[in-house]
C-alpha cells in the first residue's frame, strides 16, 4: 500500500478493479464501515457496473474537498464541471442515481435527483411519459378519477 | 455609469446561461421577450446588441429542448422580436427561429425512435419528487401508477409545503392537530399523522398569483438582484447568513423588466417589509384611477392596503368578514356575500388585528390579505363623479370559479340559494342589453366592464321622476341608518319571504340600491343598504308592487314566465306604449297593475324602476347560482 494515503480497492459487478483513496471511500456510507475496519481486500460492489463506478469515482474525486470551499470561483468551476458531468443519456443517469443510492453518496444522489427533477419540471404529462419512457398504465376511468381529485390544481 | 449599471443588472439576470439549461429555458425566453417588448427601446446600444445576441442564441438552442413549453416560449420570443427589433435584426431573428423550429422537429423524430423503459425505485422517485413544485408533482403523478403512488406520498407533500409556505406551515399543522386532539395536542403530537397534501390544498386555495407562485425567478434581498431560485432559495452563497425564503420574493416577468430599467423599485421592495411574498408593489397608482386598476390590478389593492384601514367599510374575505379600507368595497359575487354593518365589523375586527401589520388569527386571513383573492367591487368615492361606476375586478379569472366552489364548502357563509333561475329570461335579458347592471356585475374582462360603464350611466340618468324617487329613497334610508356610518347590503336571498321567490323581485332590490349608492351628499365612503331596510322601504313606497308580486309568487311556484320578465327588461318607453308586452304584464300583475296603466306617466317611471331593480336582482341571483354551479364536479370536466 502507498505510504501516504491508504487506497481502497473496489470491484464492480463486471469484475473491473478500481482503486480509490480512503478519503473518497469514506464518503460512501455503505462501504464506510468496511473501510474503517481496515479491509484490504477488494470490496465487491455487485450492483454497480464498471463504467458507472468510474463515473461515480470521477465525481467524488472532483467533489471531495471542493464542496466545502468558500471560494466563489472554485464553486463556479465546480458547477460548470457538474453541468458537463451530468450530460449523459438517461440510462446512465438512472444508473448513476441507483449507484449513488446503493453506495449512499449523498452529494451525488442529491445532484442526480435534482437533475431528474429539473427534467420533469415544466413539462406536460405526455412529454414526461415520453422522456422517461413510462407507459400510461391508467385506465381512462382511473385517469379521470385522479384528475377529478386534483381539480384544485388543474389548469394552472 | 448608468450604462454600466444597466448592463451589470442585465448580466446578473443570467439569461444567456440559463438558456442552456433545459428547465430554465422557457422562463429565460419569456424574460427575454418581456425585455424586448418592455425595455428594448430604452436600452443603450451595446445592451441592445447583447439582447439581440441572446435572442438568437435562444433560437439556436431551441432544438436541444425537449418540451413543448420551450417551443411556446420561443414563439413568444419571436413575436416580441418582431414587435421590438429593427427591421434587419428582426429578419435575422425570424429566420433563425424558423431554422430552429425545423431542427427541433427533426430532433423530436429522432428521439421518438429510441425506447427502452427504465424504472426508478420508489424511494428514489420520492426523493426526486421532493425537489419538484406542486404543479410538476401533479402532472408527474398522472404519468403512471408508480409515479402516482410516489406523487401522493405524504413526505413529498410535506417538503413541498415546507418549501412553499415556510412560516405558515407550522401554524397550520398546529391547527390541524388542534382539530384532532383538542387541548391535549402537544403531548400527543406524533400520534396525528398529518395529511400534508390536504394542508397544502387548503393553503393553496388561498393563493391567486399562481404564476408568481410557481415562478422560478425571485428577488433576493441579500444579493439585491433577481436570481434563479433553487428550490425556492437563493442559490448564491451569502456571506454570514444563509438565505431563507424570507429574503426571497418571487417576481413576475414584468418585474424583471422593471428591475433592469430602474433599481429603485427593487429597493423599495425591500423596504416595504415582509407583508407580501409576491411582488408587483412597485407600481404606484392611486385608488382614484379606475383605469389603472386594469393595468396593474395588484398594486392597487396593495395601495389600498397601505392606505388607511379605517373601519368605514366591509370587506369580504374568504373566511367571512374582514376590514375594508375607507373608500373601497371588496365584494365577491361568486361567493355568497353577506355584508354587515360597520358596528359588527368593528366588533369583529377588534378580535383580529388589522391584516397588514399583524398575522391575523384565522390562518387563511393572511393569505387573503396578501393575494386579494377576491373579485373586488370598487365603489369609488362620490366626489369623483366620472368614476362612479362599480367595477367588478377579477384578478384571476381562469380559476377563481373553482377556487370559490372549493371555498363554498369551507366557508362560513350561510348559503341559501334560490332554487332556480329563469334562464330564458336571462337570455333575452342579456341579448337586449337593456340594463347595464348585468354587464357590470359579471366579471368577464376589463374591457367588457369598461365598455359597459356608459350604459350604466344611462340607467342612472333615467327619467327625472324616477331619479327623484330614488333620491327621496336615499334620503329616507339615510335617516334610517344614521346611527351607523356604514350600511350593508345583504346579498343573501331570503327564501322565506315570498317576495323574493320571484327572480324579478331580487332584481328590483339591487336596482334600487344602485342609484342610491351614488346619491350625492354622502361624505366619504360608499354605502350599502341592508335588504331589510329596502324591504321596509318598499313596503312603504310601493305597497302595490309588493302586493302584486306576492300574489304572483303565490300563484306560481317559480318565475319561469319569460314573457313577463322580458317585458320588464324592455326599455320603459316601449313597455309604456301599450304594446303587447305591456298587455301581458298587465294581465300578470293583476288588478293593481292595470290600474296603474291608466296613468301612463307614473307607470313609466314605475316600470323603469322595476326594470332596474329586477335586472339587478336577477343578476345577483344568477351570480349565486353560477357560483353554485361551479362545483368540483364541474371543474373536473376540464
Amino acid at each position: 500500500m502507498s505510504s501516504k494515503k491508504k487506497v481502497i480497492t473496489l470491484r464492480s459487478s463486471d469484475g473491473e478493479i478500481f482503486e480509490v483513496e480512503e478519503a473518497v471511500a469514506l464518503e460512501w456510507l455503505t462501504i464506510k464501515p468496511l473501510v474503517e475496519s481496515g479491509c484490504t481486500d477488494a470490496i465487491p460492489l455487485p450492483q454497480v457496473t464498471g463504467n458507472i463506478l468510474a463515473k461515480v469515482i470521477e465525481y467524488c474525486k472532483k467533489h471531495i474537498g471542493a464542496s466545502e470551499s468558500e471560494d466563489r470561483k472554485i464553486l463556479y468551476e465546480l458547477e460548470s464541471w457538474d453541468a458537463d458531468f451530468i450530460k449523459v443519456d438517461q440510462g446512465t443517469l438512472f444508473d448513476l442515481i441507483r449507484a449513488a443510492d446503493y453506495l449512499t453518496i449523498k452529494t451525488l444522489f442529491e445532484f442526480t435527483c435534482q437533475t431528474v427533477a429539473d427534467t420533469i419540471k415544466h413539462k406536460t404529462i405526455e412529454e414526461v411519459r415520453h422522456i422517461f419512457r413510462e407507459s400510461n398504465d391508467f385506465t381512462p376511468e382511473e385517469e379521470k378519477e385522479i384528475r377529478g381529485k386534483s381539480w384544485w390544481l388543474q389548469g394552472l | 455609469m448608468a450604462k454600466s449599471n444597466l448592463e451589470e443588472r442585465y448580466r446578473r439576470l443570467g439569461i444567456r446561461e440559463s438558456l442552456a439549461v433545459e428547465h430554465r429555458y422557457p422562463t429565460a425566453c419569456r424574460d427575454l421577450s418581456f425585455i424586448l417588448r418592455g425595455a428594448y427601446d430604452r436600452l443603450p446600444k451595446h445592451l441592445k446588441s447583447l439582447v439581440f445576441h441572446d435572442t438568437s442564441a435562444a433560437f439556436r438552442l431551441l432544438p436541444e429542448m425537449k418540451a413543448q413549453s420551450a417551443v411556446s416560449a420561443a414563439t413568444l420570443l419571436v413575436q416580441a422580436a418582431e414587435a421590438a427589433l429593427p427591421k434587419q435584426k428582426k429578419n435575422l431573428a425570424v429566420s433563425e427561429f424558423k431554422r430552429a423550429k425545423i431542427a427541433y422537429k427533426k430532433h423530436c423524430k429522432i428521439r421518438q425512435e429510441s425506447s427502452d423503459s427504465v424504472q426508478l425505485p420508489h424511494d428514489v422517485l420520492l426523493h426526486i419528487f421532493s425537489f419538484l413544485d406542486f404543479q410538476s408533482i401533479m402532472s408527474a403523478s398522472l404519468v403512471c401508477w408508480a409515479w402516482n403512488v410516489a406523487g401522493n406520498d405524504n413526505s413529498v407533500w410535506q417538503s413541498v409545503c415546507r418549501r412553499t409556505f415556510v412560516a405558515r406551515v407550522n401554524d397550520e399543522v398546529e391547527r390541524e392537530q388542534d382539530k384532532h386532539h383538542g387541548i391535549i395536542r402537544k403531548d400527543k403530537k406524533q400520534e396525528a399523522p398529518t395529511d400534508w397534501k390536504e394542508i397544502f390544498r387548503r393553503m393553496h386555495l388561498g393563493k391567486t398569483h399562481k404564476r408568481l407562485f410557481t415562478s422560478d425567478r425571485g428577488y433576493c434581498r441579500l444579493c439585491k438582484s433577481i436570481v434563479w431560485l433553487n428550490n425556492l432559495a437563493c442559490p448564491n452563497p451569502h456571506i454570514g447568513s444563509k438565505s431563507t425564503s424570507n429574503d426571497i420574493k418571487r417576481v413576475s416577468q414584468q418585474r424583471v423588466v422593471d428591475y433592469i430599467l430602474c433599481d429603485s423599485s427593487s429597493d423599495s421592495d425591500s423596504d416595504t417589509g415582509s407583508d407580501s411574498d409576491t411582488c408587483g408593489q412597485a407600481f404606484d397608482c392611486g385608488n382614484d384611477e379606475v383605469h389603472r386598476l386594469w393595468a396593474y390590478p395588484r398594486c392597487c389593492s396593495r395601495g389600498s392596503r397601505q392606505g388607511q384601514y379605517s373601519l368605514s367599510g366591509v370587506r369580504l374575505g374568504r373566511c367571512g368578514v374582514v376590514v375594508v379600507p375607507r373608500r373601497r368595497v371588496f365584494a365577491s359575487f361568486k361567493i355568497p356575500v353577506e355584508l354587515i354593518p360597520s358596528a359588527t365589523v368593528t366588533s369583529l375586527t377588534s378580535q383580529m388585528p388589522p391584516p397588514p401589520t399583524d398575522p391575523p388569527s384565522p390562518t387563511f386571513l393572511e393569505d387573503a390579505e396578501e393575494d386579494d383573492s377576491l373579485f373586488e367591487l370598487d365603489i369609488s368615492p362620490p366626489h369623483s363623479p366620472g368614476n362612479t361606476i362599480p367595477v367588478v375586478r377579477d384578478k384571476n379569472l381562469e380559476d377563481d370559479d373553482r377556487r370559490y366552489s372549493g371555498r363554498l364548502k369551507v366557508g362560513t357563509f350561510q348559503q341559501r340559494l334560490l332554487p332556480a333561475t329563469s334562464s330564458p329570461a336571462d337570455k333575452s335579458f342579456s341579448k337586449r342589453k337593456v340594463l347595464p347592471i348585468e354587464g357590470l356585475y359579471r366579471p368577464q374582462s376589463p374591457i367588457s366592464l369598461l365598455k359597459s360603464a356608459p350604459k350604466f350611466s344611462v340607467f342612472m340618468f333615467a327619467k327625472s321622476k324616477s331619479t327623484a324617487v330614488s333620491k327621496e329613497e336615499a334620503g329616507k334610508k339615510q335617516d334610517r341608518n344614521r346611527g351607523s356610518t356604514q350600511l350593508a347590503w345583504n346579498f343573501k336571498p331570503n327564501v322565506i319571504q315570498p317576495f323574493l321567490t320571484r327572480s324579478g323581485s331580487l332584481r328590483k332590490e339591487s336596482g334600487d340600491d344602485s342609484p342610491c349608492s351614488h346619491a350625492p351628499g354622502d361624505p366619504g365612503a360608499s354605502r350599502r343598504f341592508s335588504r331589510d331596510v329596502i324591504h321596509k322601504y318598499l313596503r312603504l313606497v310601493k305597497p302595490l308592487y309588493t302586493k302584486s308580486s306576492k300574489k304572483r309568487a303565490d300563484g306560481e311556484a317559480y318565475p319561469e314566465e319569460s314573457p313577463a320578465t322580458a317585458a320588464l327588461a324592455t326599455p320603459p318607453f316601449q313597455a309604456g306604449n301599450g304594446k303587447p308586452p305591456l298587455a301581458q304584464q298587465a294581465k300578470q300583475f293583476g288588478k293593481s297593475r292595470s290600474v296603474s296603466t291608466g296613468t301612463a306617466r307614473v307607470d313609466d317611471s314605475l316600470l323603469q324602476h322595476h326594470d332596474g331593480i329586477e335586472s339587478a336582482i336577477l343578476h345577483c341571483k344568477r351570480s349565486f347560482s353560477a357560483s353554485r354551479d361551479f362545483s368540483p364536479e364541474t371543474a373536473t370536466r376540464r
